[in-house]
């Protein structure tokens, strides 16, 4: 079951602080709060690729070296309040949420993106939109821009919305789960598909 | 306390030394840019340290327990100490020959930005300048005197914030106290200073001129303590430790316990020293457990005959510096309680860019009240409202920030010395405060996205 606006705002003044969901800064809540979602803004830091310096992405390679290469080939880009970051027509861009989100163990989330902005051609994300109970940090946006113009994305703006499913308390919560990679970042992160089992696996393989 | 404070400068030098190793393994382990000579050099100087480091490992879990540590215990582990000092400082003269990008990467760059958006901080409107060139001034001195013509403090108010993820941890930011040097608006000149209250003394030129450095570096101190408040103290001892014995030495800067005594006096004059009593306690007991660290932290002021004088000149340089700042510029109590209701949010790891005007359980009880009343009487917005929160400042982020490491790294610490970490795994050990750092940047990034959705600047 979607949990409505006032589910939500129970779940946020629940007495038992682990059953809280916590979203922070709830900057103007009336803005931000629809019928059974709330808005969720654009953070300020993105990952972008460097096209021109990557042949392929190595998924064998030694997890050091991959690592080495990842910060080689992604720009990390800053924007300040007022300055936008342009998302230029068929571009990529990873970025997160400025809200910092705790979903409570018996609670999962779906982050979707804003029809205002799906009029325009923004993609909030490419696949990823489930949110885990018990994740915590800022959640990732997988950015593209499907439309015909460059977007001028600006910190701030409300460009997606999280909705709650009630689910019963789960005994593997996200941060505690077996090679989770991303639990607790407050930035946005590259992907690390490198550390996923299965590549240690294959390389394991491919040596002997 | 002798235990503690033992530990307490291996738990510093442990985690300055791990950052190294991260950003040596992610940056500088590069052969094709920095040739084979420097990355052996840095990996033999690292090794040497770690080395030294877990050679104590024992005696260091020891110290956790009530009973003080045996003499000759405690001498092993100064003696370790001392050796460690030197090799940090060699690593550390080795690395300050790379270029600056290397060294102090965008996270400088990231927060002059916010500085230049964020303009009640310091109760400057003026841009600050705010340059990583701060941490190499000495390879790009000419280019510092054309800058700043004035003499410049080594004392750059330094916080470690690092903007990545944990492979990427060594990033200094630097809130250059320069920021006041050069803003014209709260120019101050300690040497006029000096030269005022002593020209008609009979002081002898060489005594004048230490005083008329110190002035610089403690006019320096003064503002940093006015508008940072605690995080300040914290930051000086965890730096100063170890980074300005070299410099000390060289300039003739005053020394750590001066500054020590001079901040923590200051908080104690505006009531808010009671949080740092323990680290005033251990750095003293640091400066009791042995003459050699004695001498080379120097904590003492050495020239007794010149301390009436110095006094006499702190007190004319506060009145100064007193006067320059605005009180709403001013780290405040007001401050401080704030500090301390993100330090509790802190401990539940959760983002302290703001805090909740409305307190959490009010908001439930009277939800809960209107939901006993007739329906048509509810409004939805007026509960949803009162979750709008206020966006904290950064000294405010900043203060919490060095709290909660105050008083979370010790057990850190006794975790990592638990666990059989070997060398290879000491990169390990900063991911607690990579995470806390991580969660200061992105706060302090917020509540500037924060105020301008408010539009309240």
């Amino acid at each position: 079951m979607i949990l409505n606006e006032e589910q939500i705002l129970e779940r946020m003044v629940d007495p038992d602080p682990s059953r809280r969901i916590i979203i922070t800064p709830l900057i103007n809540p009336e803005e931000q709060f629809g019928p059974t979602s709330v808005d969720l803004r654009l953070g300020t830091d993105f990952q972008v690729i460097k096209r021109p310096n990557i042949t392929h992405l190595d998924f064998i390679n030694d997890p050091k070296e991959i690592s080495r290469n990842l910060a080689r080939y992604t720009t990390p880009v800053k924007v300040g309040a007022t300055e936008p970051f342009v998302l230029h027509p068929g571009e990529f861009a990873l970025a997160s949420t400025l809200e910092y989100i705790r979903v409570p163990l018996d609670l999962a989330a779906r982050l979707e993106g804003r029809s205002t902005w799906g009029r325009l051609g923004l993609l909030i994300h490419a696949t990823a939109g489930f949110v885990d109970p018990g994740f915590s940090g800022a959640l990732t946006f997988e950015l593209s821009n499907i439309g015909q113009v460059p977007m001028p994305l600006y910190p701030g703006v409300r460009i997606s919305q999280i909705c709650f499913f009630e689910s019963k308390k789960t005994k593997l919560p996200y941060a505690e789960k077996k090679y989770s990679k991303y639990s607790g970042k407050t930035t946005t992160a590259c992907s690390a598909y490198f550390k996923d089992p299965e590549y240690c696996r294959i390389r394991k393989a491919l040596d002997s | 306390m002798k235990n503690f404070a033992l530990r307490k400068v291996f738990l510093i030098l442990t985690e300055k030394i791990a950052r190294l190793e991260n950003l040596y393994n992610s940056k500088l382990a590069d052969e094709r840019i920095f040739g084979n000579d420097f990355i052996t050099s840095c990996q033999r100087s690292l090794d040497k340290l770690k080395a030294e480091i877990l050679q104590n490992k024992l005696i260091l879990l020891e110290s956790y327990s009530e009973k003080t540590l045996e003499d000759a215990k405690i001498q092993k582990v100064l003696s370790s100490l001392e050796k460690c000092i030197t090799g940090f400082l060699e690593l550390h003269s080795l690395l300050s020959y790379l270029p600056s990008n290397y060294v102090i990467p965008e996270t400088g760059i990231f927060l002059n930005n916010v500085l230049k958006n964020h303009h009640n901080l310091c109760g400057i409107k003026s841009n600050i300048l705010l340059s990583p060139d701060f941490l190499t001034r000495d390879t790009h001195k000419d280019l510092f005197e054309l800058i700043f013509p004035c003499e410049i403090a080594s004392n750059t108010l330094t916080l470690y914030l690092p903007i990545m993820e944990s492979s990427d941890p060594l990033y200094w930011v630097i809130l250059s106290k320069k920021i006041f040097a050069h803003t014209d608006k709260i120019r101050i000149n300690p040497k006029l200073i000096a030269d005022r209250l002593f020209e008609e003394r009979n002081i002898n030129l060489e005594d004048r001129a230490l005083l008329e450095k110190l002035a610089y570096e403690l006019t320096s101190d003064l503002f940093t303590v006015k508008l940072f408040g605690p995080a300040y103290y914290y930051l000086m001892l965890e730096l100063g430790t170890f980074r300005s014995i070299a410099e000390s030495k060289k300039r003739h800067n005053p020394t750590l316990a001066i500054r020590e005594e001079l901040i923590y006096n200051e908080l104690k004059k505006v009531s808010m020293a009671d949080e740092l009593a323990q680290a005033h306690e251990w750095f003293a007991e640091l400066s009791r457990l042995s003459e050699k660290l004695h001498s080379i932290l120097g904590f003492e002021f050495k020239r007794d005959n010149l301390l009436p004088l110095f006094n006499e000149l702190m007190i004319a340089l506060d009145r100064e510096v007193s006067e320059k700042l605005e009180k709403s510029a001013l780290f405040n109590e007001k401050d401080y309680k704030k500090s301390l209701q993100a330090y509790d949010r802190l401990n539940n790891d959760v983002l302290i860019s703001s805090s909740y005007i409305h307190d959490i359980d009010n908001i439930r009880n009277d939800y809960e009240k209107a939901c006993k009343e007739p329906e048509e009487s509810f409004n939805i917005y007026e509960h949803l409202n009162k979750f709008k929160e206020d966006p904290n400042t950064p000294q405010q982020i900043v203060n919490a920030g060095w709290m909660y490491k105050d008083n979370t790294t010790d057990k850190v610490f006794f975790d990592f010395l638990s666990n059989d970490y070997g060398p290879a795994n000491l990169g390990l050990f900063p991911s607690y405060t990579t995470k806390l750092d991580n969660n200061l940047v992105k706060s302090i990034e917020t509540l500037v996205i924060h105020k301008v959705l408010l539009n309240e600047d």
